[in-house]
């Protein structure tokens, strides 16, 4: 009888459930930290775009590079802390700088496709500043961060981006500003540093989030932020190089074209030669 | 249940009825009856076991009686054992008390033959034997001393004397001690430094005597390091070794530590066992001493070497270039050399083989300084397996750990490795824009000077980087070889493929354009053009061969990062593996570039050239009748000029073209002539004679192509013979065999939709339209 029971209670087949990461599992684009605040999605929705969900249908799947996040800024504006509360979700509250660069490497899944996430931790000290530069080339993303409690660590954002946009001369990457440290402020000066940090963002066609690592606000968002739009651009790309290969057979056409039409030119050059060759 | 129930029970109706129920109840009286006898029987045996019951009752009794007696006997037994078993616990406290005692008493002996010996020794300066006496005083338990003292009320005085004068003796001995240890520095006799270095630890002083000791040879290594210092150039001259003369001079500073540390560490153990945190106490001090002496050492390389200066100018001049252009490729190389001012006078730059020699000394310091780390943590680890208690070992280590990370040393050669990253990367780049703009090409050679001498130089770079024993420096060398190659390399090489490949006259509006021009400019350009067109195949070549060497350095450079680092943590790896990943990209790019070269020859060179030819296959009829087949073969045929012409185009190509280069170009040429044929063939019409002619030419044609590469271009041919063979059909009933893909397994699928077949079929002019509709395709 028991184990009749038993046999009763298993009846109902456990559904096979797979366990995702909700943090780094994606099927929509996260949202913007404020849609004011964004220069990098004016023309899309709050959503992938359909071309891009479209082209992931197709069979074949598309070959991904890992993106390359880099992050630049101050020192002790805590860009290992936020890539440590992501990656590790852990906080260390005693500064330690970073020498050269870190590393770590996040995967994640959107919209079934698998996706890595680089991440470039840099030193801000100035003895750094040539080993950390070396890393800048080929950047995806840039990460500038600045501490909300030190204004004048927002006002050298500006450097850092410029001399990280000086590595990436071909391919625009798509910019971040991240403020730190929000919990140490209070209610008035958040909004105040916040409006501040909106405009420079702005100037720098950066889209702006404020973040802290000690109490995991936003952290976690941010960084699926940046994947997820990441992960759109990277489509894209690969969406203008189909394009292209296209339009190459196109244009070895035209130029086909452009070959007769030279023939028809040298005819007619031919008259006036023939003209000038009776002139002699 | 009675009888009368049952009667009333049971249907007494018949006569029958009532004989039978009669009947049962005479059997159950009989059953009844037996019961009884049977229970009577028994009877006599049940009394004589009753009896015997109460018979054996008397005898439990007394058992009872017994055990309760045995009962209190063990109870009293209990008591007695616990009573003695206290006596000898008591017995064994007393022995403890007794042994305790006695060595108290030997202490107050020792006490006494302490204070005795103690102020002898020390009157006569023998100081061991002084500090032997105190550490034995030192051994005992002061608490105790105090209180036996006030315990033995009248002798308190002879032992309270003994502690006194003891105490007084240490403090003596330890201020004595020291005061001998300074004149002994100061007289720099290091017999008895250590002599009494040795004997701090007797004293309990092993802090002090750790700090007096290494602050002594701090010292002495300070004047040493000094006066060499002040040497390095001439000592360097008298070594010939004046390239590395502050590497070495670093080398020898840093052998020095390590010196102290492996010749005191046996000494350390042996005296000062008991302390575990002394070397690392040692350690530290000596750390802080180091890192004074390499400043001052880096001061002095900085400003013999000109560092700051030179930095300063690799800068500018970085920055003048960045600032100087966006076009990187062609302005850097006319810009070699030098580079013009805003101003417009145009200053030396810095010249790469300068900064070379101080590169290679930067190198050296940054290994000699990762090797000495990696000693001190291994004499380290010896030291405290051996000596340290387990639990204390990670507090150690991590001590260490935490005094390397936060040492000056640390923090300078951090700095140090950034001027090297710095002027490596201007040596690269300079030396590489040299190597571009130096390029010479030799006859004979398929690619020029520029590709092997880049990638010397590159590989040269990454060894270099190797050798500094960083890994964050070497993936930063590897990341700007990485830029470098995208950047200025690639650049150059596209270049003259951007150009364009001049055709040669061939092509006969160029031909009269190039003729209006010279005669314009008076002067002849066919020896130019040459120029230009040789060189735009010399860096197809080139870029194909880059591909080929990227790879080799790709490889090699993996496999001398896994020789250098054998010991990597994971991010490490994945750190390397991400910089080698930005070397493969630039193979894309180097391929995508050679793709690009290919698109210009096939549009400049192969196009032009083939339309006149393939114009000419217009001329010929394919409507023929036997006699003009005949004369027609009899001939030169299409394909026999037509192959004649290709193998010129082709031979033109193959002594300059690089294997794989040429391959693609045989590749490029079978696409275009396949689709310009197909043109032509939809432009005429076939009889079945003239299907057989084309048949037999496609296949000569094809068996050409196959012929001139390694390559397979038999795939790219395969449409033009499927549409050969359709217009060689006998009839257009034949099609179905070949058709369906069971009937004949030797051809491969069709390239053709049916559209397109019927289409071609039309071409022939024997077969119906209708015939044509009809066919189930």
């Amino acid at each position: 009888m028991p184990h009749l029971l038993r046999q009763n209670l298993l009846l109902p087949a456990p559904p096979t459930v797979v366990m995702h990461d909700p943090r780094t599992h994606l099927r929509h684009l996260p949202p913007a930290y404020s849609p004011a605040q964004t220069p990098l999605s004016r023309d899309r929705e709050r959503d992938f775009a359909p071309q891009v969900r479209y082209h992931l249908e197709l069979p074949r799947r598309p070959k991904l590079r890992p993106c390359k996040v880099i992050f630049v800024g101050d020192c002790s504006v805590g860009k290992t802390a936020i890539v440590n509360r992501f990656c590790f979700d852990k906080f260390q509250s005693n500064y330690k700088a970073t020498i050269g660069v870190d590393f770590e490497l996040e995967n994640f899944s959107i919209l079934g496709h698998n996706y890595g996430l680089e991440m470039w931790d840099t030193a801000g000290q100035e003895r750094f500043k040539c080993i950390a530069g070396a890393y800048y080339r080929n950047a995806s993303v840039i990460v500038v961060t600045f501490d909300m409690t030190k204004r004048e660590t927002l006002e050298s954002a500006k450097k850092w981006l410029n001399s990280a946009l000086n590595y990436n001369t071909g391919q625009k990457p798509l910019i971040f500003l991240a403020g730190t440290k929000a919990d140490l402020l209070t209610k008035e000066e958040f909004v105040r540093m916040e409006r501040v940090a909106g405009l420079a963002a702005s100037e720098m066609q950066a889209e702006y989030w404020s973040v802290s690592a000690r109490s995991g606000f936003k952290v976690t968002e941010l960084f699926q932020r940046i994947a997820g739009l990441a992960f759109e651009e990277a489509i894209k790309q690969e969406i203008k190089y189909h394009k292209g290969t296209a339009q190459e057979k196109g244009k070895t056409d035209t130029s086909a074209k452009s070959q007769t039409f030279d023939l028809r030119n040298f005819i007619s050059s031919r008259f006036a030669r023939q003209k000038s060759g009776c002139a002699c | 249940m009675s009888v009368v129930d049952q009667l009333s029970a049971l249907d007494l109706g018949t006569n029958g009825q009532v004989d039978e129920t009669l009947q049962r109840i005479a059997e159950e009286e009989a059953k009844v009856n037996e019961k009884l006898e049977a229970l009577l029987a028994k009877q006599c045996q049940i009394e004589s076991k009753m009896s015997g019951i109460g018979r054996s009752l008397t005898l439990l009794h007394t058992v009872d009686s017994d055990s309760s007696k045995l009962n209190a006997q063990i109870v009293n037994t209990a008591q007695l054992a616990e009573s003695v078993s206290a006596k000898v616990r008591r017995l064994d406290l007393a022995r403890c008390r007794a042994s305790e005692c006695q060595q108290r008493v030997h202490d107050l002996i020792d006490l006494h033959l302490c204070s005795q010996g103690v102020i002898k020794a020390i009157g006569e300066e023998d100081y061991e034997k002084s500090a032997m006496h105190i550490a034995r005083f030192l051994a005992m338990d002061q608490q105790l001393l105090r209180r036996t003292a006030d315990d033995v009320q009248g002798s308190i005085t002879s032992v309270s004397d003994a502690v006194k004068t003891l105490e007084d003796a240490t403090e003596k001995t330890r201020v004595l001690i020291a005061k001998r240890f300074d004149e002994a520095v100061k007289s720099d006799d290091l017999a008895s430094v250590e002599r009494f270095f040795k004997i701090f630890p007797l004293i309990g002083c092993h802090r002090i005597g750790i700090e007096k000791f290494s602050t002594y040879i701090c010292q002495k290594l300070a004047s040493k390091a000094q006066k060499e210092l002040r040497n390095a150039q001439d000592i360097a001259k008298a070594e010939s070794r004046l390239q590395l003369a502050y590497a070495d001079r670093l080398t020898a500073i840093l052998e020095n530590f390590a010196r102290v540390v492996e010749v005191n560490q046996p000494i350390i153990e042996a005296f000062y066992g008991q302390a575990s945190a002394s070397l690392i106490d040692m350690v530290a001090i000596l750390q802080h001493e180091c890192d004074a002496e390499v400043k001052n050492l880096l001061m002095e390389f900085n400003k013999n070497r000109q560092i700051q200066y030179r930095s300063k100018q690799v800068n500018e001049s970085t920055q003048k270039s960045a600032a100087g252009g966006g076009s990187v490729g062609s302005n850097s190389i006319q810009a070699l050399g030098h580079y013009r001012k805003p101003s417009g006078g145009s200053v030396d730059k810095l010249n790469p083989k300068e900064i070379d020699a101080i590169i290679a000394e930067i190198t050296v310091m940054h290994a000699r300084v990762e090797l000495y780390f990696r000693f001190m943590r291994r004499r380290l680890q010896v030291h405290i397996e051996t000596c340290v208690p387990e639990k204390e070992q990670m507090e150690i280590m991590e001590r260490y750990e935490k005094i390397m990370k936060n040492s000056d040393l640390r923090r300078q050669m951090q700095e140090i490795l950034s001027t090297y990253l710095l002027l490596e990367r201007y040596f690269m780049e300079e030396s590489v824009l040299k190597a571009i703009g130096l390029d010479a090409y030799e006859p004979g050679q398929q690619c020029s000077s520029m590709v092997d001498d880049v990638f010397f130089i590159l590989r040269k770079s990454i060894r270099r980087a190797l050798t500094t024993q960083s890994i964050n420096g070497t993936c930063a060398v590897i990341n700007n070889v990485a830029a470098c190659l995208d950047g200025d390399f690639v650049a150059a090489l596209k270049a003259p493929l951007k150009n364009g490949y001049p055709s040669g006259y061939i092509d006969l509006a160029q031909a009269y354009n190039a003729i209006q021009t010279t005669l314009q400019q008076g002067k002849l350009h066919s020896s130019d053009a040459d120029r230009v067109r040789g060189n735009f195949l010399v860096q197809l070549n080139n870029a194909d061969i880059s591909t080929e060497y990227i790879e080799t350095l790709w490889q090699t450079m993996e496999q001398e990062i896994a020789g250098t680092f054998p010991q990597t943590s994971p991010v490490e790896r994945q750190l390397l593996d991400s910089c080698l990943t930005e070397l493969k990209a630039v193979r894309d790019t180097l391929k995508a570039t050679v793709d690009f070269g290919m698109q210009q020859l096939r549009s400049s060179v192969i196009k032009p050239r083939l339309n006149p030819w393939i114009n000419q296959f217009l001329n010929y009829s394919h409507n023929l009748n036997e006699e003009e087949l005949a004369a027609y073969e009899a001939g030169e045929t299409f394909v026999q000029f037509f192959i004649v012409q290709l193998d010129g185009l082709l031979n033109s190509f193959k002594s300059s073209l690089s294997p794989r280069n040429y391959d693609a170009l045989v590749s490029i040429l079978a696409t275009e002539v396949t689709i310009q044929l197909e043109r032509a063939i939809k432009k005429i019409s076939f009889n079945r004679l003239g299907g057989l002619v084309l048949d037999q030419e496609v296949r000569a044609l094809g068996s050409y192509l196959t012929g001139a590469t390694s390559w397979s271009v038999r795939d790219k041919m395969t449409r033009i013979s499927q549409i050969a063979t359709l217009l060689n059909l006998d009839k257009i009933s034949e099609l179905s065999e070949y058709w369906s893909p069971e009937n004949n397994k030797e051809m491969s699928t069709w390239h053709l939709t049916p559209n397109e077949v019927r289409t071609f079929l039309t071409l022939r002019s024997d077969f119906r339209i209708e015939d044509i509709k009809r066919l189930q395709l």
